[in-house]
């Protein structure tokens, strides 16, 4: 009974909470519940976000112990774990040393690996963009166009390529992501009334 | 001096990232590891500050229905105590159930009344028909239209082919919908690259002039 009908009681009154304040007449209990409840879900989620950090540090503390392969570089992880964390908690977000490693440590990697896509998604497109039937035509020709409406050439080749380009990404290319989208959201709500309903129960996990 | 030693250091990685392109190396697979501890070392501190700003300075100052969410929190950790592990569940249900319903709440607004809403529009420009049409075969190529070997009964059941019709006016708009997304994200991740080749060939070596 505790095992798995408590958890998804729980959830079925934390949802249905949220819900009631949504959909219900104004009434100030349930609105402060509703607010309480979204709260209390953003302070056990940090709490979550540390459990994280625990499975993070077993992990690359194990590979050095047992000098599994690539140990050096769990070395270079912990020690930026743990002094960041240590100068974030201490000296706070602000700190000049944090904004420091954030600036010229954590700011270049995270922009090198970003543009490191650019060579990826060059070379994706090469092998994807093969003229095999109308519609991969359609989908090359979206991107072509995107792609040289934004830069000179694409204007030296033709003077409206840029108007072209534009009228692409906002009318047909807004109507297929907005079909998409709401698509996606109908798939999202049924799949979080099944969450509160205790129907979709993966997330508890297997066993007893 | 700290901000010129940034400066080079910022370089280095960089020049580190890029060495991925020739093969997997250590230079590389250090500032990964640097990358991915900075970024746990910050999701710790932001989560500390938000345990401590919403539930445990408030307790203090006499909230005490918060110790509720401390407590669920703290079972979350039960997971490395097998007699208690099931416990750790009684949290997640609970994360589980009060995103279901912000997702719910959420969804509703922004994604469905908000899209729907905007695309009611009137017939009377090439425009709003492609953005109405475009819309709706899409929508109906997901939700409606089988495919695969089942696509084959369509245009029988229907007698004169508007299910392919419409089948075809939704693959089309995804397929120009996605080619060009596909092209504006290659635009846009050149643009970064462009962006650090600046600084590489600009600041650290000085070959583009300012």
């Amino acid at each position: 009974m505790t095992r798995r009908t408590v958890p998804l009681i729980i959830g079925f009154l934390a949802g249905t909470i949220v819900l009631g304040k949504y959909f219900l007449p104004q009434n100030a209990f349930l609105d402060s519940l509703g607010t309480d409840v979204v709260n209390w879900r953003t302070i056990v989620a940090a709490f979550a976000l540390g459990l994280g950090a625990v499975n993070l540090l077993g992990t690359h503390t194990m590979r050095i112990a047992r000098k599994e392969k690539g140990w050096d570089a769990s070395i270079v992880l912990l020690a930026s774990l743990v002094t960041f964390t240590a100068i974030g908690l201490f000296k706070g977000t602000t700190s000049p040393v944090y904004q420091w490693g954030f600036n010229y440590l954590y700011q270049p990697i995270y922009s090198g690996i970003s543009s490191l896509l650019a060579f990826m998604i060059t070379s994706a497109s090469y092998r994807s963009f093969r003229f095999k039937d109308w519609q991969s035509g359609v989908l090359m020709l979206g991107a072509v166009i995107v792609m040289l409406g934004q830069v000179g050439i694409g204007e030296l080749l033709f003077r409206g390529l840029p108007a072209v380009s534009s009228w692409i990404m906002a009318v047909p290319n807004t109507a297929g992501m907005r079909g998409i989208a709401i698509g996606g959201a109908l798939g999202a709500i049924a799949l979080s009334l099944r969450v509160i309903l205790g129907l979709e129960r993966g997330y508890l996990g297997g066993g007893q | 001096m700290a901000d010129t030693v940034g400066t080079y250091l910022s370089g280095l990685l960089i020049v580190a990232c890029f060495s991925y392109l020739f093969k997997e190396n250590r230079a590389f697979t250090y500032a990964e590891h640097l990358y991915v501890g900075f970024a746990a070392a910050q999701a710790i501190v932001l989560g500390w500050s938000n345990i401590k700003e919403m539930g445990l300075d408030p307790l203090r100052q006499g909230k005490f229905i918060l110790v509720i969410p401390l407590v669920l929190g703290v079972l979350l950790y039960a997971r490395y105590y097998k007699p208690l592990s099931h416990l750790a569940r009684f949290p997640l249900a609970f994360m589980m159930g009060a995103a279901a319903g912000v997702t719910i709440t959420g969804v509703i607004d922004a994604q469905l009344v908000a899209q729907v809403k905007a695309t009611m529009l009137p017939m009377t420009n090439l425009n709003n028909v492609v953005m109405v049409l475009g819309t709706a075969s899409t929508l109906a190529f997901f939700l409606f239209i089988p495919i695969g070997k089942k696509a084959e009964g369509v245009k029988a059941a229907n007698g004169f082919g508007a299910g392919n019709l419409v089948r075809n006016l939704g693959r089309a708009t995804i397929m120009l919908a996605f080619g060009s997304s596909y092209g504006y994200t290659v635009m846009a991740r050149l643009s970064y690259l462009v962006a650090r080749l600046q600084f590489l060939f600009g600041r650290i070596i000085p070959l583009i002039p300012d």
